[in-house]
């Protein structure tokens, strides 16, 4: 084949590359937040790979935590001696307020109840583009998992909640630091209601739709998840405020810190029950 | 072997390095992007039309990983393996000091891309993480320098 002939096919596998691309930006437009056949497939082969090299790395972790640090075992053990012992005390007090509001029957359901609404699931990787947007967890479809499931950290800190794609046993996670991500939200004092949305550029949020003229927010309070959405439980930590400004526009821009701790997600619970208590 | 299979393996490669960083320590990604070095290394080794191939499946894996949109990665990748297939069949890459340029540039290359599709045709934001992003081309050169002389080292053993 000529030179000139051979430069140019490549140009042109160049061009229709592109303009696949292109293409497949362009689907996704009428799919919205569903993701393309394609992009499902690729997460689909891809994420057991991530669950591989996760498994991997925590069984190392567990060697060098059972063979190196075995010293500090005897230390640990009491530390979680005491807190047992605070545990089962406030075990104790809860058991005694529930029994003193209703029977035992309805206290053991309630127990169940809220033993069955939580999937404890292991981080096992995060957004490839930006730390701030999603995570990976180990759980997907065969535990139950769905779209929108509200997901908390130890603490019980609110995360964020459940995206497509979902594979068999992987799951997605939006952080609440996304942009894309909205929670209705309102103030601990004063109740004040709004909207949360995500800064995934710098890792935190912004408390929206809070007009000007609202004066009843204070630099430091602490931020609940409101339930007028439907998807997250009322009462759910979210963050602090960081800081107020006013300028012209009809609302206030307000930055919040959330208490979703980037070093700290290792572990993650998501809610798999509604709390109307349906799903 | 086949240029896909290579590009298949060097795929899961840099996807298993990726998940490692990420294990170790996340904010590590912003500043090593395993996938640029191994999109500009593809293209110098395999040339253009198997380097932009080659960076259009890894970018569509980056972004099966992201919420951000499906194809922004993959179209950055697809100009950045084109690319250095093109510029290191025209202009000799391969001494030490010229290789260190040829994948820095690249690597701005490939992140200046990502940034201006991301900014500008599809009004996505992008970490900055305190200015260690702009790091990231200096991260490529030093990973892609290394990885190609390696390669090359291992490539001259095998044939001798």
């Amino acid at each position: 084949m000529p030179r000139f002939l051979k430069e140019q096919k490549k140009a042109l596998i160049f061009a229709g590359l592109l303009f696949a691309q292109l293409v497949l930006v362009s689907i996704q437009v009428p799919l919205g937040e569903e993701p393309s056949y394609l992009e499902k497939a690729i997460f689909f082969v891809f994420a057991p790979v991530q669950r591989a090299v996760h498994g991997l790395f925590t069984a190392t972790g567990r060697v060098w935590d059972r063979y190196v640090y075995l010293r500090r075992v005897e230390a640990q053990n009491q530390t979680l001696r005491d807190e047992l012992f605070h545990l089962r005390q406030t075990d104790t007090l809860l058991k005694n307020a529930l029994a003193a509001v209703a029977g035992t029957k309805a206290m053991e359901d309630a127990l169940a109840f809220l033993r069955k609404s939580f999937l404890a699931a292991s981080v096992i990787g995060t957004d490839a583009s930006n730390v701030y947007k999603s995570i990976i967890i180990d759980r997907g479809t065969s535990d139950g998992l769905t779209v929108n499931m509200p997901v908390v950290d130890r603490h019980g800190n609110l995360v964020g909640r459940t995206v497509a794609p979902l594979a068999l046993h992987e799951g997605t996670v939006q952080l609440l630091t996304d942009e894309d991500s909205s929670i209705g939200i309102l103030s601990e004092t004063n109740k004040v209601v709004g909207q949360l949305a995500g800064d995934a550029k710098r890792g935190t949020c912004w408390f929206k739709y809070v007009l000007a003229t609202n004066d009843q927010l204070a630099e430091g309070e602490e931020l609940v998840t409101s339930g007028f959405d439907k998807i997250f439980p009322p009462g759910l930590k979210v963050g602090r405020i960081l800081s107020i400004a006013t300028d012209s526009s009809l609302f206030k821009a307000i930055k919040v810190k959330p208490y979703l701790n980037f070093s700290d997600l290792g572990q993650v619970a998501v809610i798999t029950q509604r709390f109307n208590g349906t799903r | 072997m086949k240029p896909i299979i290579r590009g298949g393996l060097t795929i899961l490669a840099a996807f298993i390095l990726a998940t490692v960083l990420r294990q170790i320590a996340a904010p590590l990604l912003l500043v090593v992007n395993v996938f640029t070095v191994a999109v500009i290394l593809f293209g110098l080794i395999e040339g253009e039309t198997q380097g932009a191939v080659f960076g259009m499946v890894s970018g569509l894996v980056v972004d099966s990983f992201s919420l951000g949109i499906f194809g922004l990665a993959g179209l950055a990748n697809t100009v950045t393996g084109f690319v250095s297939g093109f510029v290191s069949r025209k202009l000799n890459v391969l001494p030490l000091g010229r290789l260190f340029l040829f994948t820095g540039v690249m690597g701005a290359l490939d992140l200046g891309l990502w940034m201006l599709l991301s900014a500008v045709f599809f009004a996505e934001d992008f970490p900055w993480g305190g200015g260690f992003l702009l790091v990231q081309p200096l991260v490529t050169a030093v990973l892609g320098t290394l990885a190609y002389s390696i390669y090359r080292r291992l490539k001259a053993r095998h044939e001798r």
